[in-house]
């Protein structure tokens, strides 16, 4: 056999052994079934087809369907991203330069965002910090070594944020903060925002945590980088979202591709997002502004701060 | 419910438990996105039962399905039903290691397959997911064995390519292995 096609065999192998879990061929050919058993109940004398068809007609109205996985989700995903709420996360990431080897990094942060007053604030284990006030971001490198100081002795440096506030469903674009720190793109406001371009959504089944139980969702999204319809490349994310009784997420998890992005290498990572006390306070300030750098005036300048493998 | 009908449903779910994995794997290829396979599937395996009572012992379903599938994916691309994305220039290998590396793996494929035309992603999926013959996938396309040669000659090379001409064998084997211990 041509070495070409056993390697394709094996590649082709390779694209199919993950199915994903929730998916059900059974369940979902009864569902389409079901929409095509009636027809065959009114193939009678025309008054019995007439009252036929009115039985069913007045089945089918008294029939709640309940709301689709999709509705629920959405209306989870809104409920959590529009209160305050502290989280707690585990990234890793593998950046995957054209030339050069590739540069992985796990990454624990924790924090809280309070979207109604605008502010937010995000700690990794290192120290390094981003803290989220209105428009802008102001971000610590902390002890990440390697980064290069900051001009005149400052520790902080700001910039202005893309939005990180605007409820979910909006136009269904990934909206990245201004480069930062790199868990700032799996923000949580920003990982909501994904989720408005989620295509696909199946409730999985039960699920519970400490002090809650819940439905867990299945889904798969896909977005594009940058203005709609601008035919920017598309990002790719799947995973699990648990919601529970009270209809709030309490754990996002997603794995995610990401295509080059101008000067930025593809990327592919995973993300795991444990959401609590919601309602609490979220008390975030500006650092002293002596110790501020400001970046730019401009939306989407970019500086990126790598957290090493490890940190 | 009658009888017959009961006999029909345990047979055609038996099928479906048995089968309907494979036949997912072969739409993955096809369409690039698990969930838009499991429609794809879903779609056809509904068509199948409405013909099951019709087919007699001499039809083999597998065929009669994968035939379903072809041709309904075909429609639905003409109809443009499913948007398909143009996809960048894929990145290089990634380093060999656990189960998220395997699926990055598989998304890539599946990925690079996407952006591939239609009858050489199909040619691909049929020749060497499915392992037909050649006369096969011709029959099944409609088209002739050297118009299969060439899409899976062109298929391979555009593959080639997407992956950057290095394929990463580490994982691959590993997935090769355990879809044949699945299988």
């Amino acid at each position: 056999m041509p070495e070409t096609e056993q390697d394709v065999r094996a590649l082709l192998a390779a694209a199919t052994a993950d199915i994903p879990p929730g998916i059900d061929l059974l369940r979902g050919v009864q569902a389409r079934r079901s929409t095509h058993r009636i027809r065959p109940r009114i193939t009678l004398s025309a008054a019995a087809a007439i009252v036929a068809a009115a039985a069913a007609a007045i089945t089918l109205a008294l029939v709640q369907a309940p709301p689709s996985a999709l509705a629920q989700l959405t209306s989870a995903v809104s409920r959590t991203a529009g209160q305050s709420y502290h989280f707690s996360a585990t990234m890793t990431r593998v950046t995957l330069p054209s030339s050069g080897t590739t540069i992985t990094s796990r990454t624990e942060f924790s924090g809280a965002f309070d979207p109604a007053r605008r502010v937010g604030e995000e700690t990794t284990r290192t120290g390094a910090q981003a803290r989220f006030i209105g428009g802008y971001v102001y971000l610590n490198a902390g002890s990440a070594g390697g980064q290069p100081p900051l001009p005149g002795g400052k520790s902080w440096l700001r910039t202005p944020s893309l939005p990180l506030w605007v409820p979910v469903a909006a136009s269904g674009q990934l909206r990245l903060t201004s480069g930062l720190l790199s868990v700032a793109e799996t923000s949580p406001q920003n990982l909501f925002a994904l989720l408005d371009s989620v295509s696909r959504v199946n409730r999985q089944g039960s699920v519970s945590g400490p002090g809650w139980t819940g439905t867990r969702y299945v889904y798969s999204a896909a977005f594009t980088i940058g203005a709609a319809g601008s035919g920017r490349p598309v990002a790719h994310a799947t995973g699990t979202i648990d919601v529970d009784q009270q209809g709030r997420v309490r754990q996002l998890d997603a794995a995610y591709t990401l295509p080059g992005i101008a000067s930025a290498p593809p990327a592919r990572g995973t993300v795991e997002m444990t959401f609590s006390g919601f309602g609490a306070p979220v008390s975030v300030s500006a650092p002293p502004a002596r110790e501020v750098l400001i970046a730019g005036n401009a939306p989407g300048h970019q500086i990126r701060i790598r957290i090493r493998s490890g940190a | 419910m009658r009888r017959d009908t009961v006999d029909l449903d345990a047979r055609f779910t038996a099928f479906v438990r048995e089968h309907g994995d494979r036949h997912l794997r072969v739409a993955v290829l096809l369409t690039g996105d698990w969930h838009a396979a499991e429609d794809l599937v879903q779609a056809s395996l509904v068509k199948l039962y409405r013909a099951w009572p019709r087919l007699d012992t001499s039809v083999d379903p597998d065929a009669y399905l994968r035939r379903i599938i072809v041709n309904t994916h075909r429609s639905w691309w003409r109809a443009r039903w499913r948007r398909e994305m143009p996809v960048p220039a894929l990145p290089d290998r990634a380093d060999a290691g656990d189960l998220a590396d395997r699926q990055a793996l598989g998304a890539l494929v599946r990925q690079a397959l996407s952006a591939l035309p239609r009858q050489q992603r199909a040619v691909l999926a049929l020749r060497y997911g499915e392992d037909l013959p050649e006369a096969a996938v011709a029959e099944l396309l409609g088209c002739s064995a050297g118009s299969v040669k060439r899409h899976a000659y062109r298929g391979l090379r555009a593959l080639r390519q997407q992956l950057g001409g290095e394929w990463p064998q580490g994982e691959v084997n590993q997935a090769l292995d355990e879809q044949r211990d699945m299988r």
